[in-house]
C-alpha cells in the first residue's frame, strides 16, 4: 500500500513537472518523459502484478492529462513494462550507460506504440522522429540519476518489509 | 504472468475504443487530475510571473520619472482623442441603426491565464486557470487577439483543459477571407493545420487569410485562424492540399479568452428601440 502511495505521488509530481517544462518554453522535443522512467524503475524493482498494474495506472494518468483518448498511453506503458520485466533477469541497470540505453529504447518504443494505439497517423510528419528521439535523449540523460534513486528506494522499502516479516515470525 | 500483461493490454485497447466513441466517459478522473496538477502549475506560473515583475519593476525604477512625465503628456493627448472617438462611436451606432445594419458583434468571455501545457510533451493542449466556477464549459471556444486558439475539452471547478486547433482531432469550419472558399481545418502538428475538402477548381492562393465561418456552432464568425502557407494539387484527385499556418504563436501563449457568448447577437430589436429613443431625445433637445 505504501509503495502504491509513493508511486502515485511520484507519478503526479512527474506529470506536473512535464507540464510545467512545456509551459516554461522548453520545446516539445526536449520535454523528458519522466513517467516512463517510473515505468522502467517499476519493471526492474517490481516485476510482478503490482508493477504491471502500477504501469497501467501511470499510463492512464498520462491519458487523463491529455483529455482526448483514454487508453493509448496505458497500453504502451504496459507493453514497455512487460518487455522490460521479461528482460529484467538478464539486464542490469546499475550502470549509468545501461540505464540510459534502456530508457532511450523504452521512450522510443512507448511513443511509437502510443501513435499506433491512438491512431495518430496524421501526426506522423517529419517532426515526429525528431520529437521522439529528442524526448528519448533528454529522458535517457536524466534516467541514471532518477532511476538510481527510485530503485534504491524500492529496494530499501522491500528490505524493510522483509525485516518486519522476519521479526514477526521470530515473535 | 504473461496472461496478466495481455489482459491489461486488452483493457487499454478496449478503453481506447470506448473513449473514442464516448469522449465524456472519463470526465470525472480527468477533472480530478486537473484539480490536482493544475494548482502546481499555477504556483510555478505565479512564481515565474512574480520574479519577472520584480525584475522589470526594478529596471523600470531607473527611468521612471522621465517615463512618468512622457506618459502623462501622452495620456492627456489620448484622453482628448478618446473623447472624439466616443462621439464617433455614438454617431456610428445611430447611423448603423438607421441603415438597419447589425452592430459589430463583440465576444463575451472569461479571460484566463495559460498555466501549463499538456504533459505528454506533444504540446497540443494547454491548461488555463479558469473553470466551471467562472462560467467555463466544455465545448466553448478559446481565442486570442491574434486568432483562434482551440476548444475546451475538460473542465474542473477552477481549471480547464483546452485542445489546440493544431491537434489532429480538432476541426474548425472556416473560409478564406477574400474568395469565401469554405472548408474544415484539421491540425497536422506543430503550428500548421490542413484545410480539407477544398475542390481543385476553387481558387486558393498562398497568403490568403483564413477566418472562422461560424457554421460549426462553436467559433463565432470572422475570427482569424491563419493564412494559407502552401497549396498543392495532386493529379488524380478531386481535392487540393491546402496548408494553413496558424496566426497564433502557441509557444508564446500567455493569456486567452474563453468565449461564453457573443454580445449583440439576437438583440437587434432592442438595439433598434434604444436607437429610436436616443433619436427622439435628440430631436426633443433640438
Amino acid at each position: 500500500m505504501a509503495k502504491a502511495c509513493w508511486m502515485v505521488v511520484y507519478a503526479v509530481m512527474a506529470l506536473a513537472v512535464q507540464g510545467m517544462l512545456g509551459h516554461l518554453g522548453v520545446p516539445g522535443a526536449l520535454v523528458p518523459q519522466l513517467l516512463l522512467i517510473l515505468v522502467v524503475a517499476l519493471s526492474f524493482s517490481e516485476a510482478n502484478s503490482f508493477g504491471s498494474l502500477m504501469s497501467f495506472g501511470i499510463g492512464l494518468l498520462l491519458d487523463f492529462s491529455s483529455a482526448t483518448l483514454i487508453g493509448p498511453w496505458a497500453g504502451s506503458c504496459v507493453v514497455v513494462f512487460c518487455i522490460l520485466a521479461l528482460l529484467s533477469q538478464r539486464l542490469f541497470i546499475d550502470s549509468g550507460i545501461a540505464a540510459m540505453v534502456i530508457t532511450f529504447s523504452s521512450v522510443v518504443v512507448a511513443n511509437v506504440l502510443f501513435s499506433l494505439f491512438g491512431s495518430e497517423y496524421p501526426a506522423l510528419t517529419w517532426e515526429y522522429p525528431q520529437r521522439v528521439f529528442g524526448q528519448a535523449i533528454v529522458t535517457a540523460v536524466l534516467a541514471p540519476i532518477i532511476l538510481s534513486f527510485l530503485v534504491r528506494r524500492a529496494r530499501r522499502m522491500s528490505n524493510a518489509l522483509i525485516g518486519r516479516g522476519n521479526a514477526l515470525s521470530a515473535v | 504472468m504473461l496472461s496478466e500483461y495481455v489482459a491489461l493490454l486488452c483493457c487499454a485497447l478496449l478503453l481506447t475504443a470506448y473513449s473514442a466513441r464516448n469522449p465524456a466517459f472519463a470526465r470525472f478522473p480527468t477533472t480530478a487530475l486537473l484539480e490536482v496538477v493544475a494548482p502546481l502549475h499555477a504556483a510555478v506560473d505565479f512564481a515565474q510571473d512574480s520574479s519577472r515583475r520584480i525584475w522589470t519593476s526594478y529596471v523600470a525604477l531607473r527611468s521612471v520619472a522621465d517615463e512618468n512625465q512622457a506618459l502623462r503628456a501622452r495620456l492627456t493627448e489620448l484622453e482628448s482623442e478618446r473623447n472624439a472617438l466616443v462621439e464617433f462611436k455614438v454617431e456610428n451606432q445611430r447611423l448603423r441603426g438607421l441603415l438597419e445594419l447589425s452592430s459589430v458583434s463583440q465576444l463575451k468571455g472569461v479571460s484566463a491565464d495559460v498555466i501549463g501545457d499538456e504533459p505528454s510533451g506533444w504540446g497540443r493542449g494547454i491548461l488555463v486557470n479558469r473553470g466551471a466556477s467562472h462560467g467555463v464549459g466544455i465545448g466553448m471556444a478559446v481565442v486570442h487577439p491574434r486568432g483562434v486558439v482551440g476548444q475546451v475539452v475538460a473542465v474542473s471547478p477552477n481549471f480547464a483543459h483546452v485542445l489546440l486547433v493544431t491537434d489532429h482531432s480538432s476541426g474548425v469550419d472556416v473560409m478564406t477571407q477574400d474568395s469565401r472558399v469554405r472548408g474544415v481545418i484539421e491540425g497536422i502538428g506543430s503550428d500548421h493545420c490542413e484545410l480539407r475538402y477544398v475542390s481543385k477548381e476553387t481558387p486558393v492562393r498562398v497568403g490568403d487569410v483564413v477566418i472562422t465561418s461560424g457554421m460549426d456552432g462553436v467559433f463565432p464568425k470572422g475570427l482569424p485562424v491563419g493564412s494559407v502557407s502552401k497549396v498543392a494539387v495532386e493529379t488524380g484527385t478531386l481535392l487540393q492540399n491546402v496548408e494553413i499556418k496558424a496566426s497564433v504563436d502557441f509557444d508564446k501563449l500567455e493569456e486567452v479568452l474563453v468565449v461564453t457568448g457573443v454580445a449583440g447577437q439576437g438583440t437587434r430589436v432592442e438595439e433598434a428601440k434604444t436607437l429610436v429613443k436616443v433619436d427622439t431625445l435628440e430631436k426633443r433637445r433640438e
